[in-house]
């Protein structure tokens, strides 16, 4: 599927023309491809976070929309509907958030957020009021004064985010923000970042490399490997609709299982696994063959237990197992069940579940996503070998 | 608690009243003292030894200012100023020359080979007899030398230029050469420690690259600008083969007039010249403190460096 | 994002390279020169080297010889003296280095060893002349010279040690002691390997400021010249004597770039081993 055409199905608001156009950006760092080919647009007032392991090529597409990488081939870039493929990053009208903050440790608090406006001639005491401004926005009204090596590591992100976000751009950016932030206060700032994006109004282009963060900031993901989308849509989309094994993977699915696609009806598709016929969502190209290698991929809270046949669903997959490794994860059991296919992991969030007659694991075929191996825009990643 | 018992069982007598120190700051001490006894402490006391009175080897220890009318009355002033005004000069050119080629070599030159040749031409000459890097200048600015005979030669001069060489000029021309590593090097450090991140981020804001350069990379490499400054300037003032080579007799500077006082055992009035030496470097110093005072000091410009 | 100034700025300071490094490239090809006094190279010869060679060994076994050059005892005395200072160099970072970053009140402490740096060599040379002659009555020898040396080259080799000994991880040393090491283990296997950079800089830098050491020498010796102040006593005073110092000062300086170039190479390979 050519990038261009998902592109323009994913766009939430069709109304109103993209705030953000880069059209085939191409990157190369020596002899890498840290990009290849990429295009994506991005609506205005949309989260739209670019999601990926390290040298996905997530990063390098921030910085050349920032203007802070000139890519080695790029067909355009636009920004409010101007043309910036030329235009340095001091002059476009999209303001990055750094991974490590990068504020100017010889200055305040104050004259860091002010920064912006003074390279731009605004008057001192009107600097002074929009900085406080912006201070009261993150929740840092008293902290003009002080010097940056002061700040704790979150007052810092909060600092760092009222620098960028005080000379009103069209587009923020932000490049693993909470990456330098412990657990507890990670999770505080998504919340505090998803309120301040509706409060704004203000598109926000996010990367990251987890997917617990794109998924409960993100109005719409774009997942990059190896410089290629793989594939883009909102978060409930990726995280059940996976388009190939590798997103399905990335997203955190505890069970993939490899199996030769038999059909395909309407939505569903079956799947020859070891003498199993398993049933789920088609998540894959329209016109693929029977026969082709492809991936059943279940989470481990979509797995049900049974004692017996008469335990099921109607429509579920149902397969025949023996009990294995009980892991203890706090909250829930992980549990893992030998098939005739291999281990399947299931979570128990019943403490007191009777393990000791256990005879069948199912799960809804509504629950299961079947993709292809290789996927959408990934290059060179052949089949897996089927077990 | 079985370590601590262990401990006071041990520990008894005159060992209690010994604090428990490690070696290292036991030999520190003993170094120290030899340190401050042996060298500091001579050399805070030229001035009072330039307050005394004497002849030759043999000085009575009565106060006097005597030392200091002698001095300015042979034309010491004048020498001060002049050695002041021309190291002061010539350190300002090379900051002017080394500021644009420290931030080349720290964050623009990208070919390795080119830096590590540049680097080593930098770091050689610190280990160069003084006298070997200037010697030959004489034999190229002089009145048979090479650029005369040249001048000659072409009919652009009927007669030898003077002003070539054992003039103020050659002495300036002689510094510039030899202390254009000194001021380099600490410059390069401090524009290499400042992260690249920092600059895009001023770009990112909207900053043009003087104004990046104004408010960014000119503060960060403050420390670095004064180490050069200090490195460069210090030296030169008591630079003595540089002024006696390009300068003869006609370009008299400090380290000259010095020797020339202890060469005839005036020592008290050499002293009065190196207490006013030393005293003109506390001022400098004392400056360089204020300058620094609104960005934390020294010491706060290094604390900020750290992230 | 690109910061390389304007060529301009590039171009003066290999200028500013050129003219440093002009005058000893000159110094050399001059050395070989028939008339290098005239500053125009030819007329090839290497007369000047031996007379450096044999005026001294002549005059040592007592024969005449035509020129009164005498090269041998300056030159064992700078080698000795930059041995000893090179050693004194060590030993004193050793002391120092490793503690000096660890102590709360070091600020008084830097600033007096590092007080050389701020006082122009002259009068750092003059001041100790001062006190130990005329103060205490001292007479000046040897060991004054050893002092002088060491006094300008220790603040160097202290700020080279200071480099990588504030780097030095002390959780390093309370690991090897949870391990049973005794406290002269702990130094010679743990501390000792680990500021082996700064060992090695502050050795060369004794060494070489040393053997090319000026103003301190100028006050601080009695009697005895050091190679560099004989060079710049002779290039100042006899016409006849300068094409030896031509060619004495050629062998300097090769030796000292070549000394320069070894420790580079030590440097460099002591990064891509920790590697």
């Amino acid at each position: 599927m050519p990038t261009n055409e998902l592109a323009q199905n994913a766009s939430p608001a069709a109304g109103e023309a993209p705030v953000l156009y880069v059209e085939r950006a191409t990157h190369r760092f020596g002899d890498v491809v840290a990009l290849d080919d990429v295009s994506i647009t991005a609506q205005r007032g949309e989260f739209l976070t670019l999601l990926g392991e390290s040298g996905s090529g997530k990063t390098t597409l921030l910085r050349i929309i920032a203007g802070l990488e000139r890519p080695t081939r790029i067909g355009r870039i636009a920004i409010d509907g101007a043309d910036v493929s030329a235009i340095p990053a001091s002059r476009r009208n999209c303001t990055t958030v750094f991974q490590h903050y990068a504020l100017f440790p010889h200055m305040s608090v104050g004259q860091n957020i002010e920064y912006g406006l003074r390279v731009r001639g605004v008057a001192r005491e009107k600097r002074r009021k929009r900085a406080e401004g912006v201070l009261e926005l993150v929740r840092l009204p008293d902290k003009y004064d002080r010097r940056v090596h002061q700040l704790s590591g979150g007052e810092r992100q909060r600092v760092a985010l009222a620098r960028a976000l005080v000379t009103q751009p069209s587009i923020l950016l932000l490049d693993e923000p909470l990456g330098a932030l412990d657990e507890k206060l990670r999770v505080d700032m998504q919340v505090e970042l998803k309120d301040l994006h509706e409060q704004l109004g203000l598109t926000f282009i996010y990367v990251t490399h987890s997917q617990e963060e794109a998924l409960t900031m993100s109005d719409r993901i774009i997942l990059l490997r190896q410089g290629r989308v793989v594939q883009q849509g909102p978060p409930q989309d990726l995280f059940d609709r996976p388009a190939s094994r590798f997103v399905a993977d990335f997203m955190g699915v505890e069970n993939l299982l490899e199996g030769t696609l038999e059909s395909v009806t309407g939505e569903i598709a079956v799947v020859r696994l070891q003498g199993h016929a398993l049933r789920g969502i088609w998540c894959g190209p329209r016109a693929t063959e029977p026969g082709t290698p492809v991936c059943v991929a279940v989470r481990a809270e979509r797995v049900r237990l049974a004692t017996e046949q008469q335990g099921f669903v109607q429509g579920a997959n149902g397969i025949p197992c023996r009990t294995g490794a009980t892991i203890y994860k706090g909250k829930y059991l992980d549990q893992t069940l030998e098939t005739d296919f291999g281990p399947v992991k299931a979570r128990i969030w019943d403490r007191d579940t009777d393990l000791s007659d256990l005879a069948y694991v199912w799960w809804r075929e509504g629950d299961c996503a079947v993709t292809p191996l290789g996927g959408v825009g990934t290059a060179g990643v052949g089949p897996a070998p089927i077990g | 608690m079985t370590a601590a018992a262990y401990t006071s069982n041990r520990s008894s007598g005159l060992r209690d009243f010994i604090p428990r120190l490690p070696a290292g700051v036991w030999s520190l001490s003993g170094f120290s003292l030899l340190w401050f006894g042996g060298i500091v402490l001579p050399l805070l006391a030229i001035i009072v030894v330039s307050f005394l009175q004497g002849r030759g080897l043999k000085i009575n220890f009565d106060p006097t200012i005597l030392q200091y009318k002698r001095f300015f009355s042979y034309g010491g002033g004048e020498m001060l100023a002049r050695s002041v005004r021309i190291a002061g000069t010539v350190t300002m050119i090379e900051l002017l020359l080394a500021f644009p080629f420290a931030l080349w070599l720290a964050k623009g030159c990208k070919n390795n080979t080119v830096r590590l040749l540049t680097f080593t031409a930098l770091t050689v000459p610190f280990f160069l007899s003084p006298a070997a890097r200037v010697i030959v200048w004489r034999s190229v600015f002089g009145i048979n030398g090479v650029v005369n005979q040249i001048l000659l030669g072409v009919g652009i001069v009927d007669e030898p230029v003077l002003w070539l060489i054992f003039s103020e000029f050659s002495v300036h021309f002689g510094f510039i050469g030899a202390f254009f590593p000194t001021m380099v090097w600490p410059i390069f450090l401090s524009v290499s420690l400042i992260d690249n991140d920092f600059l895009e981020a001023s770009g990112d804001l909207g900053a043009s690259r003087l104004r990046t350069l104004l408010h960014i990379i000119l503060p960060l490499a403050l420390p670095g600008i004064v180490a050069g400054f200090v490195f460069t300037f210090i030296p030169m003032l008591g630079d003595a083969v540089v002024a006696s080579h390009m300068g003869g007799n006609n370009v008299l500077m400090l380290a000259a007039q010095v020797q020339s006082l202890i060469g005839v055992s005036n020592f008290l009035v050499a002293a009065a010249l190196a207490a006013v030496v030393l005293a003109i470097m506390l001022a400098f110093q004392v400056l360089l403190w204020l300058a620094l005072k609104p960005v934390g000091g020294l010491a706060g410009v290094f604390a900020s460096l750290r992230r | 994002m690109d910061w390389a100034p304007t060529g301009t700025g590039i171009i003066l300071g290999y200028c500013v390279l050129f003219i440093l490094y002009f005058p000893i490239v000159m110094l050399m090809i001059l050395s070989f020169s028939g008339e290098p006094l005239t500053g125009i190279p030819g007329d090839w010869t290497i007369t000047w080297y031996e007379d450096v060679i044999f005026a001294d060994i002549a005059r040592r076994e007592g024969e005449a010889y035509g020129s009164n050059f005498r090269i041998g005892d300056p030159l064992l005395l700078s080698i000795m003296l930059a041995f000893i200072t090179s050693a004194a160099c060590v030993i004193a970072v050793l002391i120092v280095g490793p503690v000096l970053p660890r102590i709360r009140w070091r600020g008084p402490f830097l600033v007096g060893f590092l007080m050389p740096l701020m006082i122009p060599g002259i009068v750092g040379g003059v001041g100790l002349f001062m006190w130990y002659r005329l103060v205490i009555h001292v007479k000046m020898g040897v060991w004054s010279l050893v002092l002088a040396h060491f006094v300008w080259a220790f603040p160097f080799a202290l700020l080279a040690m200071l480099v990588v000994a504030s780097r030095f991880d002390t959780r390093l040393m309370e690991a090897a002691e949870d391990l049973g090491a005794k406290p002269w283990q702990r130094f010679w296997q743990i501390e000792i390997p680990i500021l082996k950079p700064g060992i090695y800089a502050a050795g060369f830098f004794g060494f070489l400021l040393s053997f090319n050491e000026l103003p301190f020498s100028i006050f601080m010796r009695a009697g005895q010249d050091t190679l560099p102040l004989y060079l710049w006593i002779q290039s100042g005073a006899h016409n006849t004597t300068v094409p030896l110092i031509y060619a004495m000062s050629t062998l300097v300086t090769v030796a000292s770039v070549g000394l320069t170039f070894l420790a580079i190479r030590l440097a460099f390979g002591g990064q891509n081993a920790n590697k």
